[in-house]
């Protein structure tokens, strides 16, 4: 650590010369020794950098947001080319272990951009960590520099990330040191304050360097004498050594096995994954680990252990590593922080509508929501406006069509056209009324007429069965009398005397009526 | 578990370039375990003493601070009875970049400035404060009791 300090006090001093025009640096020279004193030194501009970029006031600083240096993250952004090119120099990152993507909650990721080596991800031997090429155990051919080695590990740098104090360390070390440190987290090497979001990938340049160191085939112990550059270590050792593949332990069977085998029976049998119950061959377990749903990973944004099926959702509800938005972001608030630090956060939130300033911001954006209603609202009239206009249009074109004079008419014509036409309608109806009604009447008198003569005729008929009833029952009474025969009888007849003889006569002039009193 | 590689390349750095008047000497049969002297400062109540300690480097070393006792008895007011170390680095301070030379350093340096106010064994706190004069006395008089060199061959 003593013999990086100078390297990069140098560097600083060294950098403005160059920058600097001859014309300007004359003018300069006079406080030349005092270089650094206007001139940050790069690692108190990253510092400045990051405490700016994460301010968590509402209303920036307006004099330091406009001198903001940009984040020392968009040096080292690795673009998509650039993820692609170190895939391409060989490292084999088909096994996707837990890569936050931005899809998820938010859109900036926090922490080093660099995708780490698998190996990096600490990935315990019970979810396939042993299978996982480590770029940590590497045995180098030459002792490097030591401002190039870790300072936890004391090996050279692995995907090496830099704190906001300027302290370089291995990705997977200074996660470690995270996740142990006793007193909450800070930097190992000077104690400052320290958390992963702020951390950031090391310089192209020190990568480069770090890529290049000559090391040994992890298979030296077996006999392979291949040395080559770090970057393309894993290539051989993993494709091209011809020592890479052990023999299975049973001498019967054929295959190999990648890794030396630890039980002295034959691995090439089938047996379940015991997360996921797929079918697996025994010495393959390790590579189906690293890719079973079921299985854990490492959540790069927080350094838990998730399950891979549900990585996704972790990273949407629980992981504390993710920068999320403030909850009252459609209040106002522009803070953006881990999920870990929200609470903390929410506590002092400005927007926070419980605190004086969220009320006075409530009020106004409740009157700002009215003003927008009321806009809404007029506009919504004015559509309502020409919609009547076109009916009305449409009617008037409607009226044209059945003839009505010139097609050109204002909206007053327009409507004086309108009663007219209710006008000549109103009279049509009361026209079509009046014939209807004459049309009823005419129908209905000949009706009337017949009912009339119907009832008249059917008037005759009654009185007509009236009189045979009447002289039915007589007759049916002279008849009894004469049956009968008696004395009593006659007398009673006789003393009737007057109306008897008639009966007869009127009986014999009827002539075909005898049989109706049987009846 | 195999040893990490920074055990080792710490253990051949203490062999190849010893720290002046400390020494640390890991067991053959468990490297995690060392025996460890050290000389006592100059100008300090204990110059001329050997002391000896135990180092014990646990299991996830470097996250966690390595397991320091004093072997050899000591008047000092922040090592108690048992030989344990009042030490703010090998507590909460402690720092995966710290190593095994550096803690023996600042042990070595907790000897020449022994720290009343933060102390371990209270007895021994109280009598320095009262009396600094007598209690160095007494401290000098226990390192030429008890960590002298001569009975080292002997023992």
């Amino acid at each position: 650590m003593a013999s990086s300090q100078p390297s990069s006090s140098s560097t600083a001093t060294q950098h403005p010369r160059v920058t600097i025009p001859p014309d300007r640096r004359g003018s300069r020279a006079s406080e030349s020794s005092s270089d650094d004193g206007y001139r940050m030194s790069p690692a108190a501009a990253r510092a400045f950098a990051r405490r700016n970029m994460r301010r968590s006031s509402p209303t920036p600083d307006l004099v330091t947001s406009l001198v903001r240096p940009p984040s020392p993250d968009r040096y080292y952004t690795p673009t998509s080319t650039e993820r692609g090119g170190r895939r391409g120099s060989g490292r084999s990152r088909s096994q996707a272990v837990g890569r936050v993507d931005g899809s998820g909650t938010s859109a900036r990721r926090t922490g080093p951009l660099m995708t780490p080596h698998p190996a990096s991800l600490d990935l315990h031997a019970k979810y396939g960590g042993d299978s996982v090429f480590d770029m940590y155990a590497l045995t180098y051919v030459s002792e490097s520099d030591a401002a190039l080695l870790c300072p936890i590990c004391h090996d050279p740098l692995v995907d090496p990330v830099t704190t906001p104090c300027d302290h370089t360390f291995c990705y997977r070390c200074l996660r470690r040191s995270i996740e142990s440190s006793p007193a909450g987290t800070a930097c190992p090497v000077d104690r400052e304050p320290l958390t992963w979001a702020e951390c950031f990938s090391t310089g192209r340049l020190v990568r480069a360097q770090l890529n290049g160191l000559v090391v040994k085939c992890p298979h030296h112990g077996r006999g392979c004498t291949h040395e080559c550059k770090r970057e393309n270590i894993e290539t051989h050792a993993t494709v091209e050594c011809r020592f890479k593949d052990y023999h299975c332990a049973d001498p019967e069977c054929e295959k190999k096995v990648k890794s030396k085998p630890v039980v002295d029976y034959c691995q090439h049998y089938s047996t379940q994954c015991r997360y996921c119950d797929q079918t697996i061959i025994e010495a393959d377990r390790n590579l189906h680990l690293l890719a079973c749903e079921k299985g854990k990973a490492r959540c790069e944004a927080c350094w838990q252990m998730v399950t891979r099926a549900s990585m996704a959702s972790h990273h949407a509800l629980d992981c504390d590593g993710i920068e999320v938005g403030c909850q009252y972001a459609d209040l106002g608030c522009p803070v953006r922080v881990e999920r870990g630090d929200l609470a903390e956060h929410l506590s002092e939130c400005p927007f926070h509508p419980e605190t004086a300033s969220g009320m006075v911001i409530r009020s106004q954006r409740d009157l700002i929501q009215t003003y927008a209603d009321l806009t809404s609202q007029v506009q919504q009239c004015r559509s309502q406006q020409a919609e009547n206009a076109r009916k009305i249009e449409d009617i008037t074109l409607a009226v044209d069509g059945r003839g009505r004079g010139d097609s050109s008419l204002g909206d007053h014509r327009t409507m004086q056209d309108l009663d007219a036409g209710f006008e000549e309608v109103h009279q049509n109806l009361t026209h079509l009324e009046a014939r209807q009604s004459m049309w009823t009447m005419n129908q209905v008198m000949p009706i009337r007429e017949e009912v009339t003569e119907l009832r008249n005729n059917i008037n005759m008929i009654r009185m007509h069965v009236n009189w045979l009833l009447n002289r039915s029952r007589e007759e049916g009474r002279i008849r009894a009398a004469h049956n009968s025969g008696t004395g009593a009888i006659r007398r009673e007849t006789s003393a009737d005397g007057v109306s008897m003889p008639t009966m007869p006569e009127r009986r014999r002039s009827s002539g075909t009526d005898t049989d109706l009193p049987r009846l | 578990m195999a040893l990490p590689k920074r055990i080792i390349k710490e253990t051949e750095r203490l062999m190849a370039e010893p720290v002046p008047g400390i020494s640390a000497v890991p067991h053959d049969d468990n490297l995690r375990y060392f025996d460890v002297e050290i000389h006592g400062p100059a100008s300090s109540p204990y110059e001329g003493g050997i002391f000896k300690l135990e180092l014990f480097l646990p299991e996830d070393y470097p996250m966690t601070a390595p397991k320091i006792r004093f072997l050899t008895k000591i008047f000092h007011p922040n090592v108690d009875k048992l030989g344990r170390i009042c030490l703010d680095v090998l507590k909460n301070n402690w720092s995966p970049a710290l190593q095994i030379r550096t803690i023996l350093l600042s042990i070595q340096a907790l000897l020449g400035a022994p720290n009343p106010d933060d102390p371990l064994a209270d007895d021994v706190a109280k009598h320095w404060k009262a009396d600094e004069q007598a209690a160095i006395e007494k401290a000098r008089e226990w390192t030429r009791t008890y960590a002298q060199p001569q009975p080292q061959p002997a023992s």
